[in-house]
């Protein structure tokens, strides 16, 4: 039942994105504020479709550590719904929604690769190493950052298609609709500032669960080692913007790598790591 | 960060020591719950009592995810297996149940035969120079070797696989193993006797790293925090 | 004669940079502080009943009711045409609206159809301006009172309903809309001017209107430097002072009339470096030009030379004569609503007339 909700979700998402990409085409200020209406009822039922899905598990046997973002279906999922809501919160304080074609996608991405899980759509069953209080609370701020991360992503993007646009001379139309150089840098930055001690935040807590489980804090499997390259590049955006006075299209580019590296961490590494191998491990 | 770290692997009902402490380690026994008759472990928990000089410093039912925390000797659950002891089987034989123990001769009724089970194997194949081996030790082909006495004396050895009563494998003079036709009887199920690993750890430096690692966070978050006023 | 007809009327006499080039229209101008004298004069012709003037550099218009006959109306407004400047041309340069084609051409003027650049927003506040003058004076009546406010509302419709007055249309105006896609909003960003000619002036009057931060004015010859940053509320310097305020400046505009360009790569790069890679725009206006173009090169650095500015100003004037068709229809439509409003009003109906499209 809950997966009526889940596919209602898709739904808006899908359409929010293809009235946002209409709305940087045409300029028609009605599509922006349709498609903004249409995240925030996809994020009302994405949630209600979580809350629901965590109640019929939670009365399964051995379940009772049981969060939605346990196998690959959920977790792809649940990360779609934390970028739409952290856009959604990025749009109140700045409104410009033009930035909604840029960020709305890879939400959408996220949740065809839901959607595609290999390991299918019911609720897994939870190997005992996910059966922790822990699963609520480090998987979600490791998400919480991530999902910003895709965020600063989508504006990176935005911001080097502008600086494209006017460096060329010739700018077209689109330069127009989209924010000045300056402001989109800055929400870049703000962004990264912000979710950086959230990851940090993130890997300490998952090294405190893994002294719980493992005896160990710190043992380099794979997603521990990528969660520090990631931390990392993140901490050389930083320091490059603040210190070493990087503007520009040089920090764009480190964004983009940044959510690069997260993406291996968040994916690659399921294929890398005897540990951590979470998405392939819940899907029977 | 300054300590040790041991791995003590542990049958059910025995105890190993501790090389870096004065300490022993019994598991009294071992569960394992299973998702609805698949192959997966829901959970698994291991029953420890911890002594040291003679004296009773900690019991508790561990699991992953669930230590035991003795002054910052911590005792995890690590991984398991089955070994090949068994408390308990039970066969299918001539039309009626049997119970058997290892090594335990059981006659047959209405035969002058007696059968006798002395081997468990968790997942059982033929290995390359045709023994009888297993490949893991997680239960994915349990397997029973049964001897067919008569008068004490051995007359036939054979495999009997839990998972497919059809098969059987016959043990000949030269000890390998070969395919035998479908038996008339039957394993229907092996209480096997498991191993739990048993990671120890003594770690007294981690409160230190717990608070450097609060430190770093709170000092990333004033740092830049501080760059935003400026800003 | 009609009564109902002479109810409905509506004329419009004027002439406009259509019909009259300049050195006629000046003559021709009313400026603000002599309106209420003409509204009087006017007033004092019994043929008109209500009255508007409407006069800019580009025209002179008078929008009035007939008392009674329509053709008396129409000869009593070129009269006061006549008070104001007599010459030979000028019957031939009046032209004349009634009824709805009146209508239609207020609310064509308003939507900035009938200016010289088209789509322009200046002449929809001298609308506003001209209506309230009247209307303050006592000289508008119940039909000019809606028929301006309504001409207001069409000159704002079709602004945003079509892309009429998208883009800028000078060369200093689309500067500075470049200036504020790289910055955003300008009040913290220094102004750099090389050189002091009028083209430079213009422009840094556009960035100025915007809210620019403080100017900073180099020149040759220093004294005109000084004059000018005394218009401008700025500070002068000679041009040894270049490479120290290339440091705290954002925008520069260039327009200084040396036959070399002033500015090189290798002069700019370590200014880049110095100022930490924050962005740096230079706008030259200089013929030939002040900037080596190698300069676009740098990370984080914009140039803009004259060329690239007038094509993008062309551009944008085409979009907008693009446009014209889609507002010359909706002005169409919204002055046939409006007659009909009118008629069905002043016939006892009322009906609604829309806000909101």
């Amino acid at each position: 039942m809950e997966l009526y909700f889940f596919w209602g979700a898709f739904a808006a998402y899908t359409v929010a994105m293809s009235l946002f990409i209409g709305y940087a085409i045409t300029r028609r200020e009605l599509l922006a504020q349709v498609a903004k209406k249409g995240l925030v009822f996809a994020v009302i039922c994405h949630g209600v479709s979580l809350i629901i899905r965590t109640t019929i598990a939670r009365a399964m046997p051995q379940h009772s550590w049981y969060v939605p973002w346990s196998n690959w279906f959920e977790s792809f999922s649940f990360f779609a719904a934390v970028i739409v809501v952290e856009y959604l919160i990025i749009q109140r304080k700045h409104e410009i929604p033009i930035l909604g074609a840029f960020v709305t996608p890879l939400a959408f991405i996220s949740m065809v690769v839901a959607i595609h899980s290999p390991f299918g759509t019911q609720i897994p069953n939870l190997p005992p190493a996910l059966q922790s209080y822990w699963m609520a609370i480090h998987v979600p701020v490791m998400f919480i950052s991530y999902a910003a991360f895709a965020n600063a992503f989508g504006i990176g993007i935005a911001y080097l298609l502008q600086e494209y646009q006017i460096k060329s001379r010739k700018p077209s139309h689109l330069m127009f609709r989209l924010p000045a150089l300056d402001d989109l840098d800055n929400m870049i930055y703000r962004v990264i500032w912000t979710a950086f001690p959230i990851l940090t935040l993130g890997v300490l807590l998952g090294a405190r669960w893994a002294y719980d489980a493992w005896g160990r804090y710190w043992g380099w499997d794979p997603k521990e080692t990528w969660a520090l390259v990631t931390w990392l590049t993140y901490l050389i955006y930083l320091q490059m913007r603040l210190i070493a006075g990087w503007r520009g299209r040089k920090t764009a580019y480190l964004s983009l790598l940044g959510f690069v590296v997260v993406i291996g961490t968040y994916i690659g590494v399921n294929y890398l790591s005897p540990l951590h191998a979470f998405l392939s491990n819940g899907g029977k | 960060m300054f300590g040790f770290e041991e791995v003590l692997p542990i049958q059910e009902g025995k105890t190993a020591a501790l090389r870096n402490r004065p300490t022993q380690v019994t598991l009294n026994s071992f569960t394992i719950g299973y998702y609805n008759s698949s192959d997966t472990p829901s959970r698994y928990a291991s029953d420890l009592e911890v002594m040291e000089q003679g004296r009773l410093v900690g019991k508790k039912r561990i699991a992953v995810n669930d230590p035991l925390d003795i002054n910052n000797m911590r005792f995890y659950q690590g991984s398991w297996g089955m070994t090949q002891d068994f408390r308990s089987a039970r066969l299918l034989l001539a039309g009626r149940e049997m119970e058997l123990h290892q090594n335990e001769a059981v006659p047959v009724p209405g035969t002058p035969l007696a059968v006798r089970a002395n081997r468990f194997l968790p997942s059982f194949s033929v290995d390359a120079s045709g023994h009888a081996a297993t490949t893991d030790f997680e239960g994915k082909n349990p397997a029973l070797q049964i001897d067919f006495l008569e008068n004490g004396a051995t007359k036939a050895r054979v495999w009997l696989l839990k998972n497919q009563p059809n098969a059987a494998f016959k043990i000949g003079e030269d000890g390998q193993a070969r395919p035998a036709a479908p038996p008339p009887f039957h394993l229907l199920d092996v209480a096997p006797v498991f191993f739990s690993e048993i990671h120890v750890v003594y770690d007294p430096g981690a409160p230190l790293f717990w608070m450097s690692s609060v430190g770093l966070l709170i000092g990333l978050c004033l740092r830049f925090y501080l760059h935003q006023w400026r800003d | 004669m009609n009564s109902k007809e002479s109810i409905m009327g509506l004329v419009a006499v004027g002439l406009s940079h259509k019909t009259a080039p300049v050195e006629i229209r000046e003559r021709l101008t009313i400026p603000a502080d002599q309106l209420a004298e003409a509204l009087d004069r006017l007033s004092t012709m019994k043929e008109l009943s209500e009255s508007v003037i409407l006069s800019t550099c580009n025209r002179v218009e008078i929008y009035a009711r007939p008392r009674a006959d329509r053709s008396r109306a129409l000869a009593a407004a070129r009269r006061f045409f006549q008070g104001l400047y007599q010459y030979p041309g000028l019957n031939e340069a009046l032209y004349h609206f009634d009824a709805h084609s009146a209508v239609e051409h207020l609310f064509r003027v308003a939507a900035g159809l009938d200016s010289m650049v088209v789509g322009e927003t200046e002449i929809l506040g001298q609308v506003k301006s001209a209506y309230l003058t009247s209307q303050a004076h006592g000289s508008t009546g119940k039909i000019t009172n809606v028929l301006f406010q309504r001409a207001l509302f069409v000159g704002k419709q079709v602004r945003s309903k079509t892309f009429i007055s998208e883009g800028a249309s000078s060369v200093g105006s689309i500067a500075v809309q470049l200036a504020e896609k790289i910055f955003g909003p300008l009040n913290k960003h220094r102004i750099l001017l090389l050189g002091a000619g009028e083209m430079a002036e213009v422009t840094a009057r556009h960035l100025l209107s915007q809210k620019a931060g403080q100017i900073v004015i180099l020149n040759r010859t220093f004294d005109r430097a000084a004059a000018l940053a005394k218009q401008l509320n700025g500070v002068a310097g000679s041009m040894d002072r270049l490479e120290d305020e290339l440091l705290l400046a954002d925008i520069v505009i260039c327009s200084t009339s040396a036959d070399k360009p002033v500015l090189s790569k290798a002069l700019v790069e370590p200014v880049m470096k110095v100022r930490r890679g924050r962005s740096l725009y230079f706008v030259d206006i200089a013929v030939p030009r002040n900037v080596d173009p190698a300069v676009n090169g740098i990370d984080n650095v914009y140039l803009y030379n004259i060329d690239d500015l007038k094509s993008l100003v062309e551009e944008n004037m085409a979009r907008r004569k693009g446009e014209v068709a889609r507002a010359e229809a909706l002005v169409t439509g919204l002055a046939a609503e409006f007659y009909e409003w009118i008629r069905a009003t002043l016939e006892g109906k009322t009906k609604a007339l829309r806000h909101k499209s």
